[in-house]
């Protein structure tokens, strides 16, 4: 992989993420800042670039205080139809629940606490009859958890414990 | 073993090295590695020195402008702010109490048997 092709699937892994615009770019230069005067290998130096993507995606999210004083993280991701339930994938696994959905926008939270992690799966349904199809997902174990246009989404908490 | 051991170690203090560095003046990214470096801590790599500074700028220890190079790429540069200061001085302060305690626990007690 060359360097360009790490910083452009960099940056990809952090808009997905919501970071902001301008701090992609900020984030991206001094990769490649970094690269360019080291001479380093971007793997090597910074780790697979979805990896780095995560850990510098953390220090972008908001941090939300309950009424129960735990800590949550919120995270907005960014999708689009074609996208969004990959996305949705790797998220839920990571502990990510889906809250609501927007054009684009995937808004989820998790605690900010690991081990209290959970594991959540996602489904999505298409169609008009808004009502019936969440009655038929709700009969399944399945709750509801934001619509977009026809799309419908669905989350579960997975059996499995989250790693 | 021993890699991974003072991998641990350096866990622990790693922030403390970075601020202590900035104390001689702001730096950019690849100077604060290469200075780390040549002060005998080993290769910092930027998917580990990166974050840290994310971390520490979060938490208002650090701040950051980005100056463009009369050649070459513009650089993003680190100082310490006054918070960073302060945590600084209380840090040290403790690591010296621990670092002081394991000294003495590691001494080799043969002569009080």
């Amino acid at each position: 992989m060359t360097t360009e092709e790490y910083l452009g699937d960099l940056s990809s892994h952090l808009h997905i993420r919501g970071v902001a615009e301008n701090r992609i770019k900020e984030i991206v230069r001094e990769v490649a800042t970094h690269l360019e005067e080291s001479g380093e290998i971007p793997s090597e130096a910074f780790g697979p670039a979805e990896e780095y993507a995560e850990k510098m995606a953390v220090y972008n999210e908001c941090e939300a205080q309950k009424a129960s004083n735990e800590t949550w993280h919120q995270r907005t991701f960014r999708a689009t139809a074609f996208d969004e339930m990959a996305i949705l994938q790797v998220a839920g696994r990571d502990g990510w629940e889906l809250l609501d959905v927007g054009a684009y926008a995937l808004y989820c939270q998790r605690p900010a606490d690991k081990t209290q992690f959970k594991r959540w799966e996602y489904l999505r349904r298409v169609g008009i009859d808004h009502n019936g199809i969440i009655e038929e997902m709700i009969a399944d174990r399945w709750q509801p958890c934001g619509h977009w246009v026809l799309f419908h989404y669905f989350k579960r908490q997975a059996l499995e414990p989250s790693t | 073993m021993d890699d991974d051991r003072r991998t641990q170690w350096l866990r622990g203090v790693l922030d403390l090295c970075f601020l202590s560095a900035l104390t001689g003046g702001e730096m950019y990214g690849y100077q604060l590695a290469q200075y780390l470096d040549q002060a005998g801590l080993g290769k910092v790599k930027g998917g580990t020195l990166y974050p840290l500074a994310s971390r520490l700028e979060k938490s208002g220890y650090v701040s950051s402008s980005w100056r463009e190079g009369s050649q070459g790429p513009g650089r993003k540069y680190y100082s310490l702010t006054p918070a960073g200061q302060r945590y600084l001085d209380q840090q040290i302060v403790r690591w010296n109490g621990f670092s002081d305690l394991i000294g003495q626990l590691l001494q080799p007690k043969g002569d009080e048997r």
